[in-house]
């Protein structure tokens, strides 16, 4: 069921790019985008091409860009309200991974015209691991290093730091359940995120 | 350097919202490693909303205020001290007795899209009022100005209310005075460290409100 359904005030705030309306919106269907990100899908009209699912990086890019085109100006006065939101919304990030998908073939194809070879092969013998897959090779590594790092940090931080990631508390939730500012929770987590990634990268777990 | 990086970075130009969330986030790994599951989490999603919201939201009212005070008291001093004075009339104080200014507000935990009503029962001697709240953060929601109280009460309370639309705590302010005042007059009340400055003729209240 669409967001907008009998909630015709909603869609009259988010047309007006009201932010609690659009924040609303974002918190419904943004699990839905990222797991089409990551996982990817097959294109049957095009001889069933399959659209690979993004890295991290690139799977956090496909959820903004998409709430970026989504959320601008002409798309939310455009839309009716009436048509259901989630496929709409999907297919957005279908049509960004298809146009980068191609983009990555014609960077292929260059690569291959200037003599390095077929690149498909080429990764494909440096992933060449014995089966194991280096993606979760390294995240089990960074995932031990990561516990080792929470021992070192005093109470505080790591209660703040168990709300806000693993529990997926909103700053304001953590702050009130802890006793400080939200400002603090905000310091804290940010800080963690860079401490953890100078830790990994002094061990050579992190690029 | 993977192969064909080059290429593929002279392909992907970043777009100044892109490289936003990148600077909140910087790498989408420590993140995840924190919360122990390889997907998109809470601290990843509030940072793509943020960027979203400045890429396409029309931008709230901000706390840039603090920072232009001196000119504007100055500027609001001389405009108080310098306005004519009104002739008296139901709203100023008769007998002698002083302005009271007392307002309350409907609700001081507020359920999220309720609206918010003004009781001023008791105020005597203003004839205008102001409204805004302020976050922690120092972000501002000015509601209105200007309320000539001679004609927009109905038994003490305001016959405006306002919708509660985001959450979080506020402090709200209630500024009552003899003459209407605009924005920038109200800005200049208050000084660097946020106190009210005392100026005659006007009179500033506060309360708090969280809004869940």
């Amino acid at each position: 069921m669409t967001i907008f359904r009998d909630d015709r005030p909603l869609l009259e705030r988010f047309r007006r790019g009201d932010r609690a309306a659009l924040a609303a919106v974002y918190e419904r269907y943004v699990d839905d985008v990222a797991t089409l990100a990551r996982r990817g899908f097959t294109m049957e009209s095009s001889g069933h091409v399959y659209v690979r699912g993004a890295s991290r990086e690139a799977e956090r890019e496909l959820v903004q860009d998409t709430f970026l085109r989504a959320f601008a100006a002409p798309a939310r006065t455009a839309y009716d309200g009436i048509s259901p939101y989630r496929p709409y919304l999907l297919r957005i990030t279908k049509n960004l991974m298809i146009d980068r998908h191609r983009a990555a073939k014609a960077a292929a194809k260059h690569v291959d015209d200037t003599g390095v070879g077929d690149i498909d092969a080429l990764l494909a013998a440096n992933a060449d691991l014995g089966g194991v897959d280096p993606v979760a090779l390294d995240w089990q590594a960074q995932l031990a290093a990561t516990r080792a790092y929470l021992a070192t940090l005093d109470a505080e931080t790591r209660q703040i730091v168990t709300l806000r990631f693993e529990d997926e508390l909103s700053q304001e939730d953590v702050a009130a359940k802890v006793g400080c500012t939200r400002r603090r929770v905000r310091s804290v987590e940010e800080r963690a995120q860079a401490e953890l990634t100078a830790y990994l990268r002094q061990r050579g777990l992190l690029s | 350097m993977p192969v064909g990086a080059g290429v593929a970075q002279r392909l992907f130009v970043d777009p100044p919202s892109r490289r936003a969330v990148r600077d909140r986030v910087p790498d989408a790994t420590p993140p995840r490693l924190l919360a122990g599951r390889d997907r998109l989490g809470r601290v990843e999603k509030d940072a793509i909303l943020e960027a979203v919201l400045a890429g396409t939201a029309p931008k709230p009212a901000r706390a840039w205020w603090w920072v232009a005070l001196p000119a504007f008291a100055a500027a609001a001093i001389a405009l108080v001290l310098l306005w004519p004075r009104a002739k008296p009339d139901d709203f100023t104080a008769r007998g002698g007795g002083a302005p009271v200014a007392m307002f309350a507000p409907s609700c001081t935990t507020c359920a999220r899209g309720a609206k918010l009503a003004f009781d001023l029962q008791g105020t005597t001697g203003y004839r205008y009022f102001a409204a805004f709240a302020r976050t922690n953060a120092g972000d501002v929601v000015w509601y209105f100005t200007g309320k000539d109280l001679a004609t927009s009460l109905a038994r003490g309370v305001l016959d405006e209310t306002v919708v509660l639309e985001t959450s979080g705590d506020y402090r709200l302010y209630g500024v009552f005075s003899q003459q209407p005042l605009d924005r920038d007059a109200i800005k200049a009340l208050f000084a660097d460290d946020g106190r009210v400055r005392e100026v005659a003729g006007v009179k500033v209240v506060d309360r708090e409100i969280a809004i869940r």
